[in-house]
């Protein structure tokens, strides 16, 4: 696999208008990764996912995929299934695959399709006939279908119930280790992320805030509990605290170890870290430009 | 290329790492005699494909294995156990360890009991282990 | 993909069929009672408007207000190569219209109306058509594009019988080169129309 990120976002910004969705984004996904794109509603995750797959271009900054901005001849390597997993409604299952195969040059028709019969989704029912979960399946199996090399979802798991969630998860993850795609998914739900993920890019009011490999994130993360007053000698950041009469807590981000025998030192689960995170928005651990 | 052989399954609440646990099932049916030497262990996209994870864990549970020497990737074929951790079985121990357990349960002991006195006496904690 | 935006017509295709149906009740009508003759020729002119409403109008608001665009945007095909085969079918659908209405019409009355003649019938449909798809590409929404594209032709159908009225008596030009003039007006004015909406499509992004 070549060392070209599959996504590359370097200090891209977005207007809608005046507003500012987005500004001064930077994040990287290497290939064969799985990244969750995290964040409260509203941060801008939905923009940041436009950006990457050529709905939207960027009003300041670059996004490239595969080292290419998402246009033109770089179409094919880019899937994308938007929120409301929009679909022609008119059209039958069967009609849908038919035109994801007349779009897409590289199109695997009879995955597809062989896809949909194993999870029972009726060829011959109209889109609209279909249940929410149904019509989800049809959407995510089409972008598989695509044999795009970075597969963008965003909420692929929203208003879905939790069989159709393990279901959507199972065929994504199993194309994951079929043919080594890239995917980008957004949540505004961590927890569900935890075991398919292994990248975090964390976007808050519109900035990546945290971007990186969840396990190098987490592990870089420690909680310290000490007696208020005092503060813990060794080597880190302060991501956030809170403090009560007796006691403190800080969030930090150690660079070695902390030594002091009043303080006690506790590992962070990825949800923790992403809180902490959120509720600092000032803190930023992204990567920043590599000087030229 | 043969059925499927074991199935993970996860528990969430553990704390264990996902792949951890996956290490240590694979062991575990090592251990008990359900996998042995020559044994094709299911592919990443077989087990993403039942759990949902992400096939980068299974891979990182396969080299942790392989490093501990208990199985070997062939390329183009999967992952495959190396050797045996089943131990031949001893009728003798056996039922000295039954005839123990039945002894506890009519002293009044609970299975939690019971295996708290095991795990102590693994760990070397019992009262005759300095004598004997 | 031709298939694609053909399949998506089908139930303007139907309409369009109802369209012609009614003509074909109006040529039959005037024919049963010649007190009425002349009706399908002098209902024409909302044919235009049935062409920009409901062709051009739905045209690209409904693949917004749907959000299809996403799915359709995001496949391996440019918005250009995407856009051709439904600005296409749209007109495909329009000038078969046309040209069977006015046959109807010509089958019935013997003499014509002159804006009945030649290609004027054809390029003022294609003209209507890429209003109302202009007006889909700039307002996104049906209902404001169809609004939009009604009094847009109507208006320039007002427009058009004064400066021929106004031609044909200060200039007086013949009614042949007042067509051939009309024609050549609507069809240049549907081109810049037709790219305005292709502007719009390709270079602006969705919202």
């Amino acid at each position: 696999m070549s060392g070209v990120p599959a996504l590359e976002v370097t200090g891209a910004g977005l207007r809608y208008g005046r507003t500012w969705a987005l500004r001064g984004c930077f994040a990287s996904v290497p290939q064969g990764r799985v990244a969750a794109l995290v964040g409260p509603n509203g941060a801008g995750k939905s923009s940041l996912m436009r950006l990457a797959v050529g709905l939207r271009r960027a009003d300041e900054g670059e996004v490239r995929v595969f080292g290419q901005p998402p246009r033109g001849a770089n179409l094919p390597r880019v899937a994308f299934v938007a929120q409301d997993k929009p679909l022609y409604p008119e059209l039958t299952v069967a009609e849908t695959i038919r035109a994801g195969a007349g779009l897409n040059p590289r199109f695997d028709v009879q995955g597809a399709r062989r896809r949909l019969d194993d999870l029972g989704v009726p060829r011959r029912k109209r889109i609209r006939q279909l249940s929410g979960g149904q019509r989800a399946q049809v959407a995510i199996t089409l972008a598989v279908a695509k044999r795009a090399d970075l597969v963008v979802l965003d909420e692929p798991l929203a208003n879905l119930d939790p069989l159709a969630r393990h279901e959507v998860m199972e065929g994504l993850m199993s194309a994951v280790a079929e043919r080594g795609l890239t995917v980008l998914l957004s949540s505004h739900v961590v927890a569900e992320l935890a075991e398919v993920c292994d990248h975090l890019i964390l976007v808050s009011r519109g900035r990546v805030q945290v971007a990186g490999d969840i396990e190098e994130l987490v592990s870089a993360h420690r909680l310290l509990v000490g007696p208020s007053g005092t503060t813990p000698a060794g080597s880190y950041d302060v991501i956030g605290r809170s403090d009560t009469e007796r006691q403190t807590t800080l969030l930090a981000r150690v660079r070695g170890p902390v030594h002091d025998p009043r303080w006690t030192t506790r590992e962070l689960s990825l949800e923790d870290m992403v809180l902490g995170y959120l509720r600092a928005p000032e803190a930023v651990l992204a990567p920043r430009p590599v000087a030229l | 290329m043969g059925a499927t052989l074991i199935e993970f399954s996860l528990d969430k609440r553990s704390g264990v790492a996902t792949y951890m646990q996956i290490v240590q099932q694979v062991e575990q049916a090592m251990r008990l005699g359900r996998l042995t030497p020559g044994d094709r262990l299911p592919t990443a996209a077989e087990v993403v494909g039942r759990l949902a994870i992400n096939p980068n864990t299974v891979l990182r549970a396969y080299r942790e294995l392989e490093s501990r020497g208990l199985v070997e990737p062939r390329p183009g074929l999967g992952t495959f156990v190396r050797r045996s951790l089943a131990r031949p079985r001893d009728p003798v121990l056996e039922q000295r360890l039954a005839a123990w357990v039945r002894e506890a349960r009519a002293a009044g002991l609970g299975p939690d009991d019971i295996r708290a006195l095991v795990e102590s006496a693994l760990a070397g904690g019992l009262a005759g282990e300095a004598t004997a | 993909m031709t298939w694609l935006a053909i399949r998506l017509h089908r139930v303007r295709m139907v309409s369009m069929a109802l369209v012609v149906v009614l003509w074909a009740g109006f040529v039959a009508a005037e024919r049963l009672y010649p007190g009425i003759r002349g009706i399908s020729a002098g209902l024409f002119p909302y044919l235009p408007l049935v062409m920009g409403v409901f062709l051009g109008a739905p045209l690209l608001s409904r693949e917004y207000e749907r959000g299809t665009h996403q799915f359709a945007w995001t496949q391996s095909i440019s918005r250009s190569r995407w856009l051709a085969p439904q600005i296409g079918t749209a007109a495909v659908l329009a000038l078969t219209t046309t040209g069977l209405v006015t046959a109807l019409i010509w089958w019935s009355l013997s003499d014509l109306p002159p804006e009945l003649t030649g290609v004027l019938p054809f390029t003022w449909a294609l003209f209507a058509l890429a209003l109302g798809a202009f007006w889909s590409a700039v307002t996104r929404r049906t209902t404001v594009a169809m609004g939009s594209a009604f009094f847009g032709v109507a208006a320039c159908q007002l427009m058009a019988e004064g400066l021929r009225n106004r031609a044909a008596r200060e200039l007086g030009w013949s009614s042949a080169a007042l067509g051939a003039a009309e024609a050549a007006i609507t069809a240049g004015l549907a081109g810049v129309l037709v790219a305005g909406a292709w502007w719009f499509v390709t270079r602006r992004d969705p919202g």
